[in-house]
C-alpha cells in the first residue's frame, strides 16, 4: 500500500491496528470467488442488456407489455419441454439467465404449473480445486405446495450486495419451475448464505430471517 | 433445463494482484466491518466489481487506491443495506476464533479494546482510522476516496481518536489487567 503515516501521528494507533489483525488472512480460494460472482455478474448484465434490447427493437406490442409486468410469462420463447428432473450436480456457479420475462425482478415470475426441489450436498474446498456437489434428494412440488413457495421466493425482495458462501460443505437446494409458457425458472440457494439466485437476480428476505419456515422445509436436516 | 456455461478468460494479473493484496484488503474490511465473514465478503463484493475494470485500471499509476475506493463503497454500502446486521450488541463476530497474538504483539485485551472501541465509531468515521492508520494514507488521499475534503478527514480523524482514546480509557475499569493501551 502506498503512503505512509505521518512523523509523529498517532503511532499508537497504527501499531495497535496493525497488531490486531496480523494472523487476520484471507481464504485461499479468494480469487476462485471473485472469478466466479464476476461470470455471475457479467450474465446479469447479459440478460438485462438483452430484455432492454428486445423491448428497444421491439418483438411487439405484446411482449414488450410482458416484459413490463413481472406477473407475465414470456409469450416469445417456448415453454420448456420433457420431464422436469434434477440435474446430477448444483449448477448454481454456471446457472444463466433462463431467458423468461420478470427474471429481472422477481426470483419466481408469474405462475408456475409445477416444480421440482433437488437437494445437493456441496464441496467447496480451497482454490484451485473446483467446486462439487453430490445429488441428495428430489421432490415434485405441485398444487398449495407449489404456491407457497412461489409466493415465499417472491416475498425476497431485497436486493443481496454480497456473494457467498463461504463454507466448505453446506447443503444448497436448486428449484425448477416450470410454465404453461415460456421456459423454466431455476433458483438456488443454501443454508448459510442470505442469497436466492434466479440466473438472473440475487435477492434476500429483509429482516433477520435467512430462510423462511417454507423454504427450510425444503431442506435436508443435519447442516 | 436451464443452460449453463463457464466464465470467460481472467483478466492478465488480476490473479497476481489479488494474491498480493488479499490478505491486507480482508484485514482493512475486517477492521470496518468487525466480522471476518462480512470482511471476506466485502472484499469479494469490491474485487468482483473491479475485475470487468481491471485491464483499463491496471495501467494506471495507483491501483490500490482505485481498489480501496471501491471497497469503502462497498463497506458503506453494506451498512446501509444491511443494517440489522450491525444491530446486535456483540461488537464481534463470537464464532469465529480471534485472531491469535503474534509474537510480542500487545495483549488480547489491549487488541480487544481496541476492536470494540472501533466497532462502536460510526462507519465513515471507522473507515477513516482504518484509511488513515492502517493503509496509512495520506489525508488527500484518504479524503479522495471518501469524496470528502481534508478538512473533515481531519475532523473525523481527530473525533475517532478521542473516542478510542475514551474506549481505552475505560477499558482498565472493565477488569482487564492489560487494559489500558
Amino acid at each position: 500500500m502506498t503512503g505512509s503515516l505521518d512523523a509523529g501521528e498517532e503511532p499508537e494507533i497504527h501499531a495497535l491496528l496493525h497488531d490486531a489483525v496480523d494472523t487476520v488472512g484471507a481464504s485461499d480460494d479468494l480469487f476462485d470467488r471473485v472469478r466466479l460472482g464476476a461470470a455471475r455478474r457479467r450474465h446479469s448484465r447479459i440478460a438485462g442488456g438483452a430484455l432492454v434490447v428486445a423491448a428497444a427493437v421491439g418483438i411487439g406490442v405484446g411482449g414488450a407489455l410482458a416484459l413490463n409486468h413481472p406477473g407475465t410469462t414470456s409469450q416469445a420463447l417456448p415453454a420448456t419441454s420433457g420431464p422436469l428432473v434434477c440435474p446430477a450436480a448444483l449448477p448454481a456457479d454456471t446457472q444463466m439467465p433462463s431467458g423468461h420475462a420478470g427474471t429481472d425482478r422477481t426470483l419466481v415470475p408469474g405462475t408456475p404449473i409445477k416444480a421440482v426441489v433437488c437437494a445437493y450436498d456441496v464441496n467447496r474446498p480451497s482454490y484451485p480445486n473446483p467446486m462439487t456437489s453430490s445429488f441428495l434428494s428430489s421432490q415434485p412440488l405441485t398444487g398449495t405446495a407449489l404456491q407457497a413457495v412461489v409466493s415465499t421466493l417472491q416475498g425476497a425482495t431485497s436486493p443481496y450486495p454480497i456473494s457467498c458462501p463461504l463454507a466448505e460443505r453446506y447443503y444448497a437446494i436448486y428449484l425448477e419451475f416450470r410454465y404453461a409458457q415460456g421456459p423454466d425458472v431455476a433458483v438456488t440457494f443454501s443454508v448459510q448464505c442470505p442469497a436466492y439466485w434466479n440466473g438472473t437476480i440475487f435477492r434476500e428476505f429483509a429482516g433477520p430471517v435467512m430462510i423462511p419456515p417454507t423454504l427450510a422445509d425444503l431442506v435436508p436436516k443435519g447442516r | 433445463m436451464t443452460t449453463f456455461r463457464g466464465p470467460r478468460a481472467d483478466p492478465s494479473g488480476f490473479e497476481e494482484y489479488i494474491a498480493a493484496r488479499r490478505d491486507t484488503l480482508v484485514r482493512a474490511a475486517y477492521l470496518m466491518a468487525g466480522d471476518l465473514h462480512q470482511a471476506e465478503d466485502l472484499v469479494q463484493t469490491a474485487l468482483i466489481r473491479v475485475w470487468p475494470r481491471w485491464e483499463r485500471i491496471s495501467g494506471t499509476t495507483d491501483v490500490d487506491a482505485y481498489v480501496q475506493r471501491v471497497l469503502y463503497t462497498v463497506f458503506i454500502t453494506s451498512v446501509r443495506r444491511r443494517r440489522w446486521r450491525e444491530l446486535p450488541s456483540d461488537p464481534l463476530d463470537r464464532d469465529r476464533p480471534e485472531p491469535a497474538a503474534a509474537p510480542g504483539a500487545t495483549s488480547a485485551e489491549a487488541r480487544m479494546d481496541l476492536l470494540v472501541s472501533l466497532r462502536a465509531l460510526p462507519p465513515r468515521r471507522r473507515a477513516v482510522i482504518v484509511l488513515r492508520y492502517f493503509l496509512d494514507l495520506p489525508e488527500a488521499e484518504t479524503a479522495d476516496i471518501l469524496g470528502c475534503s481534508v478538512g473533515t478527514v481531519k475532523s473525523q480523524s481527530s473525533k475517532a481518536i478521542k473516542q478510542l482514546r475514551a474506549g481505552a480509557a475505560k477499558a482498565p475499569a472493565q477488569g482487564g489487567e492489560d487494559g489500558a493501551t
